[in-house]
């Protein structure tokens, strides 16, 4: 049998073979263990460790595995030394059919300043403006740089106000050193996919605990702005209640050019929204009963020239939010903000306060 | 004043106003005048909110609505219909909560179950105004099934069973561009006819095209980006 501590020697993290940790949003109906059985199909592809949170999920037809952690209920990692293409493609499968999963979806600004006075490695830029496109914009920006301090060039780009819309933050590659915990070099993308080689799996694991809280933190605060209704005690009053809570809105730093042609595309059904709805159009504002195909939840939006509004109801999930403003910062507006200055500053990284 | 000293206590006053949509404005003063209630009345449409009976009002609320305020964006609405709504404010609502259901894989969902899910705020309502809500939902779920009659089936109450949604087929079904394919064509169901800047069909970038000659390369994460689009 396998304890957590055994880990360190399983996952190799060298530079030929990094290991790679993937972190999936998990909504368990009932047994978070039920859920990985599922997963893994047939009882013999899932095995117990020592550990009660740490389970190994093998892959037949890749012959390899993942070892899962679920030590955080909601946020799970599987880490594994398979290689990245047949590692995504496997859990893409099982996120792209399922309700209860779903990645984690870093905003800009978390991996612009994932760990501060890091040495950055490298930097990846993409935009995909084709989908919601309007005139003056990019379409389709790809910039990857390698190198010292590289972050440097993609600020001096996001300088330009014509360019900032177009340059979010994509993945990031950092070098990190501690005295006591070692030296490991990390690579982190915006779907909450990381790849560490080095001398420390611990200073991985403590890294990718430190990305997560604070998407955590952004995630729940959506969920606390969510509407709640409820209804006065009836034997006082036969009908009325309270409302708490209100519709988060997104303000963009430039216009929606073509309404009708922006949702469309965004109601479309498709990757990597996946909203359906059918807008009504009234004085240049689109109202939208959605649906997030994700989940499965009624998700109502309005829309106007330069803002989104969400109403997020009670018991929504805060990553179906998050995962609209992170989607449209790739292919809209890289500099969208929030309106409610609590979110703005979860959504910037600025909240809680980095372990350093 | 030194640090010492307690905040001064805020003063707190209350006057009364009444408040209503902009397109009910005429028939409200009508309402205060005839009552010989001279109470203000503050109106709100899409872009502005303003005062009306501005002579009844506190110098504070004369002050702060002196001239409309115009809105950036229109109010939010938080309770979008009621049981007194036209269907057609009412069947966007239910259609919505329909297709949600077809996404969790629900095989049927009684009306009463989808009353509360396209209804959020169904608990302030009293007893009768809720049963009117149901028969509304139930009226809208039979318009919806008309005209997507492979999807949904609507059956109604029989014996001691209250109406029901069966669903048929759902898109989920499908493999993932089916599925993409099946939530679009229900939308179209609801959808007018609009009109659609002319595009060239199948037009992709040709600096795509020229990348192909030279090989492109990309990282493995990469690949996995491509989806169904």
């Amino acid at each position: 049998m396998t304890t957590r501590a055994d880990l360190s020697e399983i996952l190799s993290a060298d530079a030929s073979t990094p290991t790679k940790t993937f972190v999936i949003e998990a909504h368990p109906a009932s047994d978070s263990t039920l859920l990985l059985q599922e997963l893994a199909g047939r009882p013999e592809c899932l095995e117990a460790t020592d550990d009660a949170f740490l389970f190994r999920l093998w892959v037949p037809e890749e012959q390899n595995c993942f070892w899962v952690d679920q030590l955080d209920e909601r946020f799970w990692s599987f880490h594994t030394n398979m290689p990245a293409a047949p590692a995504s493609r496997y859990l893409k499968q099982h996120v792209g059919s399922r309700h209860d999963l779903d990645w984690v979806w870093l905003p800009s600004d978390h991996l612009r300043t994932v760990w501060p006075n890091a040495p950055t490695r490298g930097v990846r830029s993409r935009f995909e403006g084709q989908l919601l496109r309007g005139p003056g914009s990019f379409d389709d920006v790809r910039i990857k740089l390698a190198g010292r301090s590289v972050e440097f060039f993609l600020e001096y780009l996001s300088r330009d106000p014509e360019i900032r819309s177009a340059v979010p933050f994509d993945g990031i590659e950092v070098a990190l050193d501690d005295p006591n915990l070692g030296s490991i070099t990390e690579a982190v993308d915006r779907k909450g996919r990381f790849a560490v080689s080095g001398n420390s799996l611990e200073f991985h694991v403590q890294f990718v605990e430190t990305v997560v809280g604070r998407y955590r933190k952004l995630v729940e605060l959506c969920e606390q702005k969510a509407l709640a209704w409820t209804g006065f005690d009836r034997s006082q009053s036969e009908s009325g209640g309270r409302m708490v809570g209100g519709p988060i809105v997104i303000s963009f730093s430039r216009s929606i050019d073509d309404i009708e042609r922006f949702v469309d595309s965004l109601f479309s059904s498709r990757e990597p929204f996946r909203l359906w709805g059918v807008p009504r159009i009234e004085d240049g504002v689109a109202e939208i009963e959605a649906v997030d195909l994700h989940v499965g939840e009624v998700l109502r939006i309005d829309i106007g020239e330069k803002w989104l509004r969400i109403y997020l109801p009670k018991g929504g999930c805060g990553n179906s939010v998050v995962r609209m403003a992170s989607n449209l910062q790739h292919r809209f507006d890289a500099t969208l903000v929030f309106a409610d200055p609590e979110l703005q500053a979860a959504l910037k990284g600025i909240s809680p306060p980095l372990m350093v | 004043m030194s640090n010492q000293d307690p905040p001064a206590p805020l003063q707190v006053t209350t006057r009364k106003a009444a408040a209503v949509l902009a397109e009910n404005k005429e028939r409200m003063l009508l309402s205060l005048n005839e009552a010989g209630v001279g109470f203000p009345l503050i109106t709100t449409s899409r872009q502005q909110i303003a005062l009306e009976n501005s002579e009844a009002a506190s110098e504070l609320l004369r002050g702060a609505l002196a001239t409309p305020a115009t809105l950036t964006a229109p109010p939010a609405s938080y309770i979008p219909f009621d049981h007194e709504s036209d269907p057609e404010f009412i069947t966007p609502h239910v259609r919505a909560a329909l297709v949600a259901a077809l996404a969790q894989h629900m095989p049927t969902i009684s009306i009463a179950s989808l009353t509360e899910r396209a209804t959020p705020h169904y608990v302030l309502y009293a007893v009768t105004a809720q049963g009117r809500l149901r028969r509304q939902v139930g009226q809208a779920v039979r318009n919806i099934a008309a005209n997507a009659a492979t999807t949904f089936e609507y059956c109604p109450s029989q014996g001691n069973h209250d109406a029901f949604v069966k669903f048929l087929h759902s898109p989920e079904q499908n493999d993932p561009r089916g599925r993409t394919q099946g939530y679009q064509g229900l939308a179209r169901t609801a959808q007018r006819t609009r009109r659609r800047r002319p595009e060239i069909p199948g037009q992709g970038s040709l600096l795509d095209e020229l990348e192909k000659a030279d090989g492109n390369e990309e990282s493995a994460f990469e690949e996995e980006e491509r989806d169904e689009m």
